[in-house]
């Protein structure tokens, strides 16, 4: 019965505590033991409990009998914080008809908070406030229900305090879900429409779609149609999240679930799709969700070149468990085979990497991070370059657009003047400032998204003792002063090394990524000249000396075990680097552009 | 059946002292500095029982090297190294022409003593020199002094002992290129049949290593270390000797027979506390430890305790070839061939055709080996080779 069931998502910023939500209300319905426990337990991937962020959503099937005496099944998607990850916000906030948003008792509102919040408010969906952390000893939970009052419209009234931590206020929060997340309305004897919002390839049952329940029903056995294709399967397994994954007999309008149906090919699933059956199809398919558009690219190549075939099974696998992913083959003349991959931010581009080597087992090595240019030629075309190796000469280039975003910062008002010098320093226009309370401030920049890609989030957190948040969006494209820097090893230019970079910043930029290539190139059996050049012209200079002592100076019979496994040790290093030329180049060095300080 | 000598395969024979009188900063060995006599005494006694205990195995082993290594076996007297020596020739078959080295500090060479050593059996000594500096002596943690050595080798000289190597240490923190070539002219000087040079490297748990990850001492740079090798290469060859492997030379013919079984994959057996063994395919490792060491043997039980590696037939070929690649004669190729039932050219083709290329490694009469720009850089090429 749908009066029954709710569906919602939890949204907040970064660490202000929706995975430890997510635990209680799991301990409180029962849906685990307390033995079965563990902190953050929706976080599924050693990647995510490593770093203790949420990278995928994850639904949930809840069983809760409410204080009106029946039994509701709650479906809680739990999501990202980061705003690299906000693609999977936004499609689980389509599969539900409520969100809760959390928010730290000792924090406020951050900008992801609001950020989320404007995503759920554009999906018309019920917004529950949550305070967390109120036994924090500098949690103020009245001043940030205030902010929530007049920054969000909340009522303050509404707004439910609790502490998940210590598992104050849980019921509370299932209470207000029950009484104020609408029931899901659709017709469960018309026509099956059930949205796919997350996949992943499973060796042995093929695709596994995670799908929200539109509209009419649908069964094991049932021969299904995928809308974008037209291709048909018969669904072999279906099931709910409670919280493992659990068959049942079929899904209906309104809930929750995933189902498998032998789909080996990796393209036919995609994310945003609507299912129908085959017998009695819907006329037309759900809205599905926008595509998205990566804002930063790089090469991804196997260090080992024989691998690239394995690379590409792996990113088509992958790219059913994370939509956002773009990816076409390239090659480079120093790393040969590989793929230009478009990604969210540099947290995804760094995730996908290691994604790819954890669990597709591959070694790979990434190029320098590009964003995408738009350069108007003197012929009158336009073009748009992500890759520096494609920038086109200087006499064909009439002028350089690139990519700028408009930047959410909110600090508190003491910081306002560390802000405001850091956004000048990255080349940023000053829009406006808001009061959110007599002493939080919203700062708008328009600023170019290369500086905020590099190290402009840490150099947020540092100047303002890590109070400051930041939320983007791309705004469009602005003509700026752009050159493209080649880095020579030996007088050859390595094509991966290759970055564009503002006129200005050109000279200090060269410097700083010379020298630090200098210290990550070990010594090698001959010299190695590093040179950073604009066109023709050189303007750093560094040089390694050859190698010249690499022995064991002793090896005799008690310790010839110790020895070779030095020389093995020695054997892996050399696995980690890439032959360019006659050079053994470590993995670092290619990313080494990113961590230049301006 | 008895088999016949000619039949038995030679074996080395090692025997750990650990003991010294004081640790030196850079060495890290087992051993245990300032042990009273009667425990030393026990510890003789346990290494002839465990020498005992395995004779029964041997029977198609003949011993042809013993090396008495530590530690500071000088710290023995002549009736200890005599009880284990004796031990040996009952407990197995020894070659007539044996060469038994012994390790001993200048400091604590005497005269009555070494006259007894070499009546037990004695006819090698690897004396620890390091330097004729006494500073450089100090930053080492030795308990010599240079006078000692110039005692120590007049010792040798008037006996007519001609068969002792001196163990030298090079680019020591503050050490100078010259004073460094003046250490090489005094050991050339004192006409030993031998001379080991090493390059200092320290392992981070030393006394040494440490102060060096302080950077309360400054070790040499790798150029400096490099053209001290050069130099020592260039300066012992001109006096006649001759260089057999990465760090060490000698007068033709007084080559360590024991250490070059090392490198060319012969079986050693080791007795004492700490002492490695290698049986074919295996490295095994008796406790390192005096007190359970003595304890295990009075117990009648077995003093080793791990097995260290086990090699597979391919592990154990590139084990031959990283070992017999530090020799200056390098790799018989039909012999390890045959050995191993390998073809190398083939199996390691593109790592030889590579480093040949590089001017590291040479292929000439049926031998593979480093060339002399290799020896210093061999790390570069034996990482190839290992499996």
């Amino acid at each position: 019965m749908q009066s029954r069931i709710r569906n919602f998502s939890i949204i907040a910023h970064i660490d202000h505590g929706k995975s430890t939500l997510a635990d209680r209300l799991l301990q409180f319905t029962g849906a685990l033991t307390d033995r079965e426990m563990k902190e953050q337990f929706l976080d599924k991937m050693d990647l995510e409990r490593e770093k203790g962020i949420t990278i995928k959503l994850q639904p949930v099937r809840l069983n809760y009998k409410a204080r009106d005496g029946h039994e509701y099944i709650i479906n809680l998607i739990d999501t990202p914080g980061h705003v690299d990850f906000s693609y999977e916000v936004s499609r689980s906030l389509a599969s539900c008809e409520g969100a809760l948003l959390v928010v730290d008792a000792t924090q406020g509102i951050e900008a992801q908070t609001l950020a989320n919040v404007y995503m759920a408010m554009d999906l018309n969906l019920e917004i529950i406030g949550v305070v967390n952390k109120i036994d924090l000893p500098g949690a103020e939970p009245e001043t940030v229900k205030e902010e929530m009052e007049n920054v969000l419209g909340i009522d303050r009234n509404d707004i439910v305090l609790i502490s998940a931590k210590m598992g104050i206020g849980i019921e509370e929060v299932l209470e207000s879900i029950v009484q104020h997340v609408p029931a899901p309305q659709g017709d469960e004897n018309g026509s099956l429409q059930a949205l796919i919002f997350d996949s992943y390839f499973d060796p042995y049952k093929g695709a596994i779609c995670y799908i929200r329940v539109m509209s009419g029903q649908v069964s094991k056995g049932e021969i299904i149609r995928m809308m974008s294709s037209g291709k048909e399967y018969e669904v072999i397994e279906i099931g709910v999240f409670n919280p493992y994954m659990t068959e049942v007999q079929s899904l209906k309008a309104g809930e929750v679930g995933y189902l498998a149906a032998g789909i080996k090919n990796v393209a036919d699933t995609k994310v945003g799709d609507t299912v129908t059956s085959a017998a009695a199809p819907a006329v037309t398919p759900l809205t599905g969700y926008q595509e998205v558009k990566p804002v930063v690219f790089c090469g991804l190549y196997p260090l080992e070149n024989n691998d690239f075939e394995r690379l590409r099974e792996a990113l088509e696998k992958l790219k059913l468990n994370d939509a956002s992913l773009l990816y076409e083959p390239e090659t480079s003349d120093a790393l040969g085979f590989g793929f230009r991959c478009g990604f969210l931010g540099l947290l995804h581009l760094e995730i996908v990497k290691e994604r790819l080597e954890r669990e597709y087992n591959l070694s790979l090595l990434a190029t320098a991070p590009s964003v995408v240019y738009k350069i108007a030629l003197t012929d009158g075309s336009e073009v748009l370059v992500q890759n520096p190796n494609h920038w086109p000469s200087p006499q064909r280039i009439d002028r350089v657009m690139e990519p700028y975003v408009k930047a959410v910062i909110m600090v508190p008002n003491d910081y306002v003047g560390s802000v405001m010098e850091l956004c000048q320093e990255k080349r940023g226009q000053f829009m406006n400032l808001e009061y959110l309370t007599t002493h939080r401030v919203m700062v708008n920049y328009k600023l170019p998204l290369s500086e905020i890609l590099y190290d402009f989030f840490d150099g947020l957190k540092s100047r303002t003792k890590g109070y400051a948040s930041l939320d983007y969006e791309i705004s469009g494209f602005e003509v700026s002063d752009l050159v493209k820097m080649d880095i020579m090893l030996n007088g050859e230019i390595v094509d991966a090394l290759s970055f564009i970079v503002h006129k200005e910043k050109a000279p200090y930029r060269a410097r700083a990524i010379v020298e630090r290539l200098r210290k990550i190139i070990p010594r090698q059996m001959y010299e190695v000249v590093i040179q950073a050049g604009i066109g023709s012209r050189i303007i750093a200079r560094e040089s390694i000396k050859a190698m010249r002592k690499d022995v064991l100076a002793k090896c005799y019979g008690g310790d010839i075990t110790r020895k070779k496994k030095l020389l093995e040790k020695q054997k892996e290093g050399k696995k980690r680097m890439k032959q360019i030329g006659r050079i053994e180049v470590p993995k670092e060095a290619f990313m080494s552009v990113l961590n230049i300080k301006d | 059946m008895a088999i016949s000598n000619r039949e038995k395969k030679a074996v080395g024979v090692y025997v750990h002292i650990p003991f010294c009188r004081k640790k030196c900063y850079y060495c890290d060995f087992y051993s245990l500095p300032d042990i009273e006599a009667s425990l030393i005494d026990e510890y003789c006694q346990a290494v002839a029982a465990e020498i005992k205990m395995a004779a029964g195995a041997m029977d198609d082993l003949f011993v042809s090297t013993i090396f008495l290594g530590g530690g500071t076996p000088s710290l023995l007297s002549a009736g200890q190294v005599d009880t284990i020596l004796q031990q040996i020739k009952a407990s197995f078959t020894v070659s007539s022409d044996v060469e038994i080295t012994m390790e001993a500090n200048p400091a604590t060479i005497d005269l009555p003593e070494f006259e007894q050593y070499l009546t037990a059996g004695v006819n090698r000594i690897s004396l620890g020199v390091q330097s004729f500096h006494d500073e450089e002596l100090q930053i080492l943690g030795r308990i010599h002094k240079a006078k000692d050595i110039f005692d120590a080798v007049e010792i040798f000289h008037k006996y007519g002992f001609k068969n002792f190597n001196l163990d030298l240490i090079y680019a020591i923190p503050g050490q100078s290129n010259k004073s460094w070539e003046t250490n090489l002219h005094k050991a050339i000087e004192m006409e030993p049949a031998h001379i080991s040079a090493y390059l200092l490297q320290l392992d981070p748990e030393t006394v040494m290593g440490k102060r060096a990850a302080a950077k309360l001492l400054v070790l040499a740079d790798e150029d400096t270390e490099a053209e001290m090798y050069d130099r020592t290469v260039e300066i012992l060859t001109e006096a006649n000797f001759r260089q057999y492997e990465i760090s060490n030379f000698s007068v033709p013919g007084y080559e360590c027979r024991h250490n070059l079984s090392y490198w060319r994959s012969i079986n050693y057996l080791g007795f004492g506390a700490g002492a490695v063994s290698f049986v074919n395919t295996r490295r095994l490792i008796n406790v390192p430890n005096v007190l359970q060491y003595i304890n295990r043997i009075k117990s009648g039980k077995q003093p080793l305790i791990k097995e260290l590696e086990n090699m597979s037939p391919r592990e154990r070929l590139a084990d031959a070839m990283v070992l017999g690649l530090r020799l200056v004669e390098g790799i018989n190729i039909e012999e390890i061939n045959k050995r191993f039932d390998a073809d190398i050219l083939e199996e390691y083709n593109q790592a030889i055709q590579e480093n040949i290329k590089k001017g590291l490694l040479i292929l000439k009469n049926g031998q593979l080996s480093l060339t002399r720009k290799g020896y210093f850089i061999s790390n570069q090429v034996l990482c190839h080779f290992i499996a």
